[in-house]
């Protein structure tokens, strides 16, 4: 920042006379005085705020200063391409084993989500989406929406970094603070979708065959990608 | 800017403050007020530029949040600095539009005033500037430049974190940096050959 001193400052006669551009930039840096009366305050509404049950208050984006570290996007990356490799495995092991002809079948464990994975699919391929999102694989057979299973890796990985160094990436805290519907509701929300979740593993870590046949078939056929032009062809009955 | 021989203190001093950041979400009272002591001077400072003479009641105003919302903070000793300019920031500018009728250069008029003109000594030169007036100097900056400078010479932030904390971009943050720091040795220089009367300081304030 010293480069572009005026010549005036470089000239020894003045630099004598005038306080320089450091000496002023120091003395901005000089410690401010304050009084003791504010400490006193600021500890006051500290110990008034721990009464008062703040410290359970979740971290919102604005409050996350750690250090973004490139580890985090490059584990997303392996992660996606992981969860593509995956559903190129399973969309041909559900078309080999004949599951494919029943692509809308209510899933038999839990109906409740299935007509939203439809519809939901059904939208996908007017709207160019990342990869992560759209890919088959990224999807968790016969469970829930689609969007879900996304939500259902992020949840995981703020899980994981939560206390920890990383930083969920913000498009990937929008989507989760999205379907929590609200920056508050987050935490539950994930805890309430983990909890859903049996098992540790991730999907595309299990067999992708065997005796899943009947519950993860089924939906794995209608998510998958040879499959996409059935639900293309499905109007969205509603605008969700 | 002060990075020179600083970084290794920065670090000890960041390293301390993230320790005692940590301890006080936990509930520690002492380590709040450690953490107090370090940060308040700089956010004084930092304040000082925005609202001039409001700065510590700003302060008080912006510490009630941070004790509200310690337990929401994430970061390290750096990110606590950036994090509570930025609430100290949110609270100086709604300060800012309480008041959106007073100018704020006449906060400083008396402080520009005195403005040393001519010193013997180039030691004498170093120490010839008080705190409140290089303060009052830079905020005489449009605000831009002044909160650029500020939030990196003052709080000690770095351009990403200065960026962040500003809503701006890096490069936006780095330019205004660049102007604000030409202007001021602009005006030092211009200052110099002179005695500086109040007329003077006033024809700071209009070359804006």
């Amino acid at each position: 920042m010293t480069e572009n001193r005026p010549r005036g400052v470089m000239n020894p006669e003045h630099e004598q006379q005038t306080p320089t551009l450091e000496a002023l930039l120091a003395a901005a840096a000089r410690p401010t005085p304050f009084s003791a009366e504010a400490e006193v305050r600021a500890v006051v509404a500290f110990r008034a705020a721990r009464q008062a049950g703040a410290p359970a208050a979740p971290t919102r984006p604005e409050d996350d200063w750690r250090p973004k570290s490139p580890g985090v996007e490059i584990r997303w990356i392996r992660t996606g391409i992981g969860a593509l490799v995956a559903a190129a495995m399973l969309g041909g092991v559900a078309m080999a084993s004949g599951t494919i002809p029943t692509p809308f079948g209510e899933p038999p464990l839990e109906p409740g989500p299935a007509p939203s994975v439809s519809s939901r699919q059904a939208e996908i391929p007017g709207e160019p989406e990342p990869p992560l999102t759209t890919g088959p694989g990224a999807r968790i057979p016969g469970e829930r929406p689609p969007a879900a299973k996304d939500d259902l890796a992020h949840c995981r990985a703020y899980e994981s970094k939560e206390g920890r160094g990383g930083a969920l990436d913000s498009t990937a805290w929008q989507r989760l603070e999205d379907a929590a519907g609200g920056p508050d509701a987050v935490a539950a929300y994930c805890a309430r979708l983990l909890s859903e979740q049996p098992g540790k593993s991730s999907p595309q870590e299990r067999p992708p065959k065997g005796e899943g046949g009947t519950i993860d078939a089924p939906p794995a056929g209608q998510q998958s990608g040879p499959d996409n032009g059935v639900a293309r062809t499905r109007k969205p009955p509603a605008k969700q | 800017m002060g990075k020179r021989g600083g970084d290794r203190r920065a670090q000890t001093y960041d390293g301390e403050l993230g320790a005692a950041v940590e301890r006080a979400q936990e509930g520690d009272e002492d380590a709040f007020a450690a953490a107090y002591r370090r940060v308040q001077p700089p956010l004084l400072g930092y304040l000082r530029g925005l609202v001039g003479d409001d700065a510590e009641d700003v302060a008080s105003e912006a510490w009630l949040e941070i004790a509200r919302d310690l337990g929401r903070f994430r970061g390290d000793g750096a990110g606590f600095r950036a994090w509570t300019a930025s609430i100290a920031r949110n609270r100086a500018l709604d300060h800012l539009r309480r008041l959106k009728s007073r100018p704020r250069t006449t906060l400083f008029e008396s402080e520009l005033a005195e403005l040393p003109a001519r010193q013997d000594t180039a030691g004498e030169a170093f120490e010839s500037i008080s705190t409140e007036q290089a303060l009052a100097l830079i905020a005489n900056l449009p605000r831009q430049q002044a909160e650029a400078v500020l939030l990196q010479t003052v709080i000690g932030l770095d351009g990403a974190s200065a960026a962040r904390v500003l809503g701006k971009r890096p490069g936006a943050v780095r330019s205004a940096t660049h102007r604000g720091l030409k202007r001021l040795e602009q005006q030092l220089a211009s200052l110099q050959p002179m005695r500086v009367t109040v007329s003077d300081s006033r024809a700071l304030g209009e070359a804006r």
